[in-house]
């Protein structure tokens, strides 16, 4: 169980005969994706680890009842590899690249919202429902950070998705759905949007999200809580406390400006919302097992 | 990658958004000469990326050729603002009745270009939004409607502008936008948008802000190094390197933004100071090469601290990078590591056997072991 992605998700791999797409692809049906299909134009009638290729998402569709799409093409390329598979009707779409055009991401977002679908990324690890799926990057088979259980997972680093979860799996509990929404200034979905879909899950018990200086994702996300969008516990990590306002640390999205996006002002918002504070990754667990007790 | 003043107003005269007459100039006799052909007073203005020119001296104004001159030989190669001025603009000066602020941005929330403009122009528009938000206007653009002609004449109305100078207003924020989406911009703006005592209206400043992300299809824009807040960072973005440097001792090498943000504070958690923040990774094992020899160019470097939990990056294959790394470059400053991720195992045998290194279990434990050897 989870959000979003479960063993049963019918998925298809745009970008599969590259190199990412092709390695890649072998750790996800390792992991229990149930991949149906891949799409490279030109390449339609070939096959990767198994998995039949075509020219276009909407064969995929046809064939094989494709739900969602993992898209491993370059940066320059992704807007229209996004469209595409929105346009076939998928209403989960994982964009891993790392460099869309802030005003293609503008496009992305704003008509995944028009036909009703989630687009998780650009720049982001991917997403997993643990023990049953993965999408992307995620290394789920590192046993002591990815084990099935009833946390969620929310965050914008990637590399901090694995520091956290092994916390989490060394203080005895396991995660449901772990989520990178990505480093940069316009996700295509938001915290808000997947604290909702976690409050509707059944098999969430609670929520970790690891949030970044910049933007006011997490400050939003407080406003929801407090509304009553979400009510299960919920702890926080934010990185970036030691950021120098006006410089952009590795994320596109993580610059702190004109006082807006610092960590303090997230952190306070959260807290105002009833989510405890970790103050560094080790104390995720602590605070879990406190919060649930 | 911030455009200098002149670059921005090129790009506004090609949209037909008038500048006032100007140009721009390297050496302090073709101040002068810029100034004989204007055949007006003038305005010099030092070209840095950096706000607050006006404030730290960086404009001046001149009634000759001679002063022009002057003006001119006295702010090029100064220090400004921690840039090095060496291209000043030379411009017609302005006879102002009134300023405007005009800028188009981004608004993540709402995934859609942001207009917000003001009839307090001239000043510090954060200072306006603070003290007197009411006197800013904002206009979400729908993102595939696009600014149509009558949102461009609202926001005109909105800030009390009517006749011929709302129509002119309307234009100008027409044009701007076409800037802002033609060129991939995050940020597009002008302050002070000026109308002069004959009622002409004209764009006295350009800000034009370009996403790095969206580059590779800009090719008329080359982030060379004086874009760079210095050489190293320059350097850094050339090997695909995000690096940044701070004020501390403790070189840090990290891979994924998250996790590096995570070290730095960290370090300062228990009393230390981090020298830079530099993130490498993907799938090429060149980086770590590069990202170790980055680091050790730092004089101030006292302790060199490695963390990784890679995604993308294989920890072997990092590995392999780092200890050719350490046999080629022998570094001085002691090495304190923490390798995880894919292929760890591996990893951390590798440092072992070729780097002589002893990696610590998690990262607190590592950042704890190099504040120590930093001294505290």
């Amino acid at each position: 169980m989870g959000i979003l992605l479960s063993k049963e998700t019918r998925v298809l791999v745009q970008g599969i005969t590259g190199n990412e797409g092709t390695f890649w692809t072998e750790r996800m049906l390792a992991a229990g994706t149930n991949i149906v299909g891949g799409v490279t134009p030109g390449k339609g009638g070939a096959s990767v680890h198994g998995v039949p290729v075509y020219n276009t998402v909407q064969e995929v569709v046809e064939r094989h009842g494709a739900e969602a799409s993992v898209i491993f093409v370059p940066p320059p390329f992704a807007k229209d590899a996004t469209f595409e598979a929105l346009e076939a009707g998928l209403k989960l779409v994982v964009l891993l690249a790392d460099g869309l055009p802030v005003q293609d991401a503008l496009e992305v977002r704003t008509y995944a919202r028009e036909v009703g679908a989630y687009v998780i990324g650009p720049n982001n690890p991917g997403m997993a429902t643990i023990g049953e799926a993965m999408l992307g990057f995620i290394p789920v088979w590192i046993a002591d950070a990815y084990q099935p259980g009833n946390i969620g997972v929310i965050a914008r680093s990637g590399s901090l998705i694995n520091e956290v979860c092994s916390h989490i799996v060394a203080a005895g509990s396991g995660i449901s759905t772990c989520i990178g929404l990505g480093g940069d200034p316009v996700p295509g979905t938001t915290l808000s949007e997947v604290l909702a879909l976690f409050q509707a899950d059944e098999h969430t018990r609670a929520v970790v999200i690891i949030g970044e200086v910049g933007g006011s994702m997490e400050e939003d996300a407080a406003d929801f809580i407090r509304a009553g969008g979400f009510t299960k516990p919920a702890v926080a990590f934010i990185a970036g406390r030691s950021a120098p306002p006006g410089k952009k640390m590795g994320h596109a999205g993580a610059i702190m400006t004109l006082g807006r996006g610092s960590v303090q002002s997230k952190e306070s918002a959260l807290a105002a919302a009833g989510v405890q504070i970790a103050r560094r990754p080790s104390e995720v667990g602590r605070l879990l097992g406190e919060t649930l007790a | 990658m911030k455009l200098y003043e002149y670059e921005g107003k090129e790009l506004f005269k090609k949209m037909g958004i008038p500048v006032p007459r100007g140009m721009m100039v390297t050496a302090a006799a073709a101040a002068g000469e810029a100034a004989a052909q204007l055949g007006t007073a003038v305005v010099i203005k030092s070209q840095i990326l950096q706000g607050g020119r006006g404030k730290a001296g960086g404009i001046s104004f001149a009634d000759s050729p001679v002063a022009a001159r002057e003006a001119a030989a006295a702010i090029l190669g100064r220090q400004l603002k921690a840039e090095t001025v060496s291209r000043v603009l030379v411009e017609e000066k302005l006879a102002i009745a009134r300023e405007l602020y005009l800028s188009i941005t981004i608004d993540p929330v709402k995934a859609a270009p942001l207009i917000m403009a003001s009839a307090a122009g001239g000043m510090d528009i954060e200072e306006v939004a603070r003290e007197t938000p009411e006197r800013i206007v904002r206009e979400i653009v729908p993102v595939f409607r696009g600014l149509l002609p009558f949102q461009a004449r609202r926001v005109a109305y909105r800030l009390g502008l009517g006749g011929k100078e709302a129509s002119a207003f309307a234009d100008i924020l027409m044009k701007l936008y076409r800037v802002f989406r033609s060129y991939d911009a995050e940020l597009v703006e002008i302050n002070p948008l000026v109308i002069t005592n004959e009622g002409q209206m004209l764009a006295a400043d350009a800000k034009v802000n370009i996403y790095d992300g969206a580059l590779f299809r800009q090719k008329e824009f080359v982030k060379g190094p004086e874009r760079y807040d210095n050489e190293r960072e320059y350097r850094a973005a050339q090997y695909g390197l995000g690096y940044v440097k701070l004020e501390g001792n403790i070189g840090v090498l990290c891979t994924g933004a998250g996790l590096t943000m995570t070290v730095l504070d960290l370090i300062n958690y228990y009393g230390g100071r981090p020298a830079n923040f530099l993130e490498f990774g993907g799938a090429t094992y060149k980086n770590s090469y590069y990202a170790m020899q980055l680091v050790l160019e730092d004089p101030d470097v006292r302790v060199i601290l490695i963390n990784t939990f890679g995604l993308v990056a294989r920890a072997d294959v990092i590995s392999q990078g780092l200890a050719q790394a350490i046999k080629e470059l022998k570094p001085v400053p002691p090495i304190v590591a923490s390798i995880r991720g894919t292929g760890e195992d591996e990893a951390r045998q590798i440092l072992r056997e070729e780097a002589g290194l002893e990696p610590y279990a998690n990262v607190e434990e590592a950042v704890r072991a190099a504040v120590k050897l930093a001294g505290g």
